[in-house]
């Protein structure tokens, strides 16, 4: 989740929310969503766990349209 | 969910003493969308007045930490803490979550990013808005 944070204070194109999945059950269910850390990005689950710093920017690349997945 | 404990409360201590500038914390309380019962301790969880009590205490470990607290009657994603006007956490940070909520108010408060200079190129290089939910647990 602080991965999601830096990412948002360093670009005001990023926007960053925590939601509780155990108190919001109802908006993780309309995702699909299993388990956690689970990622969604312009309201599509777009990944699902922890990942380093280098491989959440991609995704957050991908996500936005900017780049083609490199695996 | 009770109060911080002296080791927690040191440890938050620690992290927002090392704050550059001043963060703000805006609390907004409602009614829940989709109301949910969670029992802890024997007893029914309140989020919004467990994330109000979590705030004012974290609040107090810092001159630097402002808080705000707001209400409405309308139905929504409540509570909602918003760190430095710009993140966001739904909900009660408890359990594991209070990390998050302690570390994005040191990022909020840092200078400068705390992100890798590819990360920054790769950040400059957005065409696009991307909105991104973190979905979380207290476990």
């Amino acid at each position: 989740m602080l991965l999601a944070y830096r990412f948002a204070l360093a670009s005001p194109r990023v926007t960053a929310a925590a939601v509780e999945a155990t108190e919001f059950a109802a908006a993780a269910d309309r995702h699909g969503i299993i388990s956690v850390p689970a990622i969604v990005a312009n309201s599509r689950l777009a990944w699902v766990g922890a990942v380093p710093e280098a491989a959440f920017a991609e995704h957050l690349l991908l996500a936005a349209g900017t780049a083609r997945p490199t695996i | 969910m009770n109060g911080l404990g002296e080791h927690e409360r040191e440890t938050i201590r620690d992290v927002v003493g090392r704050l550059d500038h001043d963060v703000s914390l805006l609390l907004e309380l409602g009614p829940e969308e989709t109301p949910t019962t969670v029992i802890a301790g024997g007893r029914e969880i309140d989020f919004g007045a467990e994330t109000q009590a979590l705030l004012e205490q974290i609040a107090s470990l810092s001159g630097r930490i402002g808080l705000t607290v707001t209400e409405t009657d309308e139905r929504g994603r409540w509570p909602r803490t918003t760190i430095g006007g710009r993140l966001v956490f739904h909900g009660l940070p408890w359990g594991y979550e209070l990390a998050t909520l302690v570390g994005g108010i040191a990022e909020a408060g840092r200078s400068e990013s705390s992100l890798s200079q590819a990360s920054l190129a790769a950040l400059a290089g957005l065409e696009h808005d991307v909105a991104l939910e973190v979905y979380v647990t207290p476990t």
